[in-house]
């Protein structure tokens, strides 16, 4: 048996639209044992950790911006990750509130290859933007084990896994206090020393279940798992992380729900002809809308524009706290519809060809276009779809480093000045010109230090 | 001789050179009306293309038509461009960038990814830069294009020799005052043909400027005449 584990350790800052894209310092923050629970970079680069105070924390930082933790909103988003990740895996247990196991074993023989499943799973929690920390182990309970103390190494040879197991400290087991600290006190304080005792004259001291876990964690029972079943209908009920006063704040979080909404449907080869919309108020009656379309879709760009105008029409008489979202009518699509089905197809075929490219070539090796950080056009992973308004004089294709011009081609257009990175050491001021050589080929050219050199092609 | 004739035409690889397209794939047009005419329609709706061209000479811009077309979320792979494509230049082709992959590996791994990306069924275009396919490789390429309804097109340095390759579409691209020049070496279906000439512009020129510039110019002469 092979099992991975994932631990999402910022599942509620996640959530929170705002927190993700922000350089302020966000914190999750439990209010009943006072701890903070999850942080963003900004907190982190503060001197802020996990398990602090509040009052330790915003003496350490002035704008400090915190969401309040709530289990049943990480089991909610737990809950619309396992369902995400149906798509790649069959079998999948939930550990509320914020981690899941995957049994990889079972799907080797579809993806071909261990490494193949992972690369795959890993691909679609990197679309999802989620962060997490994972290992692989045996059995869920020592795939835990090595999950808590932050691996993040797919194994698949036991020979590994065992010798990073028996390195952890004992911290990474499901102990109790009273339980470690009687085993400390006998000199155990690594998880190989535990195992390598037997499980009778453990069993003399401490109570069965612990003896369970531990025969568990070294793989030698298989202790009964739950798994994951996906619900028929689509009904998802998002609580917010605020309270919401404009429509404009709502839409990122309707955005995700159709999106997932737009999976589970193409999954079912079913489609959608009405979406109930339910808004929930702190005090007042919840405010119902009805979307219908006329024809039955489960592409989420299309519901999106409807959901658009209508709450742009809409004026929210108080607060929202959370929304819910019901697929109505859902129905079985025809024959008629080729286009549907040749779709469908789409979606595990892309995860499996980006698992055997990364397996083969190297992660490193494979990567979508980069929409440059500034106007120096670096590729870089920031998001700044703006800038593509402004070039529309860029070439196809940037070489990795300028290369000297050779020749004497001819200016066909510019300067086009770009002059940045005034707040870096480095200063850039180029002017770039778009030069045609005698064989008709157009190049992107700038000058420095008196050369001339190529920095792109017009493809 | 008749019947052994008929024997070679059953075979479904022999074709005759005026056969109707009917039984050929199905073209889509460039949008270029010489091109089009030239190639009976268009580009065949998959398979694989040689293009071989000067890098920056407009090789993949007069293709936009062809590759902005319907099923865009669709993969389109890049499989060893010799840069960097960046995202707002594909959304400005009229490409999603979410629906791109840019590959970067080792010659003899591209030909492996390029079949991979054929194989899988999430793409609809598959971008190869090789100069060393050798005619077995297309041979694969071809078929797997075949089966899986992909289109894949392979950039070829002019400066490397020409090796003939069993593919439908064999193309090479010029670039000249005007616009392009392309010869059409080999097709599947239709007869070779050179010199197709066609006015195309994709990158801005100063022209608009030297137009105001020269008109400036004119009229400050007019008024110093008028003035002397």
């Amino acid at each position: 048996m092979l099992w991975l584990h994932l631990h999402f350790y910022q599942l509620s800052l996640e959530h929170c639209a705002q927190a993700s894209n922000s350089d302020d310092a966000w914190v999750v923050y439990h209010t009943p044992s006072n701890e903070i629970k999850q942080l963003n970079e900004s907190a982190k680069k503060a001197g802020i950790d996990v398990g602090m105070g509040l009052a330790e924390a915003a003496a350490l930082t002035a704008p400090l911006r915190i969401i309040d933790y709530c289990e049943q909103t990480e089991r909610q988003l737990l809950n619309h990750l396992a369902c995400c990740l149906y798509q790649c895996a069959a079998e999948i247990t939930l550990i509320p509130p914020h981690s899941l196991a995957i049994r990889i074993d079972t799907l080797v023989r579809y993806y071909e290859g261990a490494n193949n499943v992972w690369f795959s799973l890993k691909s679609l929690l990197n679309e999802l933007a989620h962060k997490y920390h994972f290992a692989s182990a045996w059995t869920p309970e020592a795939a835990e084990a090595l999950a808590r103390a932050q691996i993040n190494t797919f194994y698949t040879h036991k020979d590994d896994i065992k010798k990073a197991l028996y390195h952890l400290p004992l911290g990474c087991l499901l102990l109790s206090a009273k339980q470690r600290h009687a085993l400390l006190r006998s000199g155990i304080k690594q998880v190989g020393q535990l195992f390598e005792l037997s499980g009778t004259e453990l069993g003399k001291r401490f109570d069965n279940a612990l003896l369970q876990y531990l025969y568990a964690c070294r793989g030698e029972t298989y202790p009964q798992r739950i798994f994951y079943h996906p619900p028929e209908q689509f009904d998802d009920r998002i609580s917010l992380p605020f309270e919401i006063e404009n429509t404009q704040h709502l839409l990122p979080y309707v955005t995700k729900a159709l999106q997932r909404m737009e999976t589970f449907l193409r999954l079912r080869n079913i489609t959608t002809q009405a979406i109930q919309l339910t808004l929930f108020y702190r005090e007042a009656n919840a405010t119902e809308l009805i979307i219908r379309k006329s024809t039955p879709y489960f592409s989420h760009s299309e519901w999106l524009q409807l959901i658009t105008l209508k709450l742009s029409n809409l004026v929210l008489s108080a607060p929202v706290i959370s929304v819910q979202f019901h697929a109505h009518g859902l129905e079985e699509i025809t024959g008629q519809n080729e286009d549907f089905f040749n779709n469908r197809r789409h979606i595990f075929a892309r995860q499996q060809l980006a698992g055997k490219l990364a397996a083969r070539l190297g992660e490193n090796s494979i990567s979508t276009p980069k929409w440059p950080h500034d106007h120096r056009l670096h590729p870089d992973t920031k998001t700044l779809t703006h800038l593509a308004h402004d070039y529309q004089d860029l070439p196809g294709l940037r070489l990795k480093q300028p290369k000297l011009l050779s020749g004497a081609p001819k200016i066909e257009f510019g300067p086009v000045r770009v002059e940045t990175a005034w707040w870096s050491d480095t200063k850039h001021k180029r002017d770039y010109y778009i030069a045609k050589n005698h064989h008709g080929q157009r190049m992107q050219v700038f000058r420095e230090n008196n050369q001339w050199f190529i920095s792109g092609w017009y493809l | 001789m008749a019947k052994s004739l008929t024997l070679v035409e059953q075979h479904p690889a022999i074709w005759r050179g005026n056969q109707s397209h009917s039984v050929l794939a199905k073209r889509i047009p460039t949008r270029i009306t010489n091109l089009d005419a030239a190639l009976s329609g268009g580009f065949p709706e998959w398979g694989v293309v040689r293009i071989r061209a000067r890098q920056g000479t407009g090789e993949l811009s007069f293709l936009r038509h062809l590759i902005s077309q319907e099923a865009a979320d669709k993969l389109i792979t890049f499989i060893n461009p010799p840069g960097y494509i960046l995202a707002p230049w594909l959304k400005n082709f009229g490409l999603d960038p979410a629906h791109c992959w840019l590959i970067n590996t080792t010659d003899e791994f591209s030909k492996w990814s390029a079949e991979e990306s054929i194989r899988s069924g999430a793409c609809r275009c598959v971008f190869l830069w090789a100069n060393t396919l050798s005619p077995k490789q297309a041979r694969r390429l071809q078929v797997a294009t075949e089966q899986h309804h992909c289109q894949m097109i392979l950039y070829e340095e002019l400066s490397c020799p020409r090796q003939p390759l069993p593919v439908p579409l064999d193309l090479s691209v010029y670039a000249t005052e005007e616009g392009l020049k392309i010869d059409i070496h080999k097709q599947q279906g239709g007869w070779a043909k050179e010199d197709i000439h066609f006015a195309f512009s994709y990158t801005p020129n100063n022209s608009e400027i030297r137009d105001i510039i020269s008109r400036y110019q004119t009229s400050k002469t007019a008024v110093t005449t008028l003035r002397g």
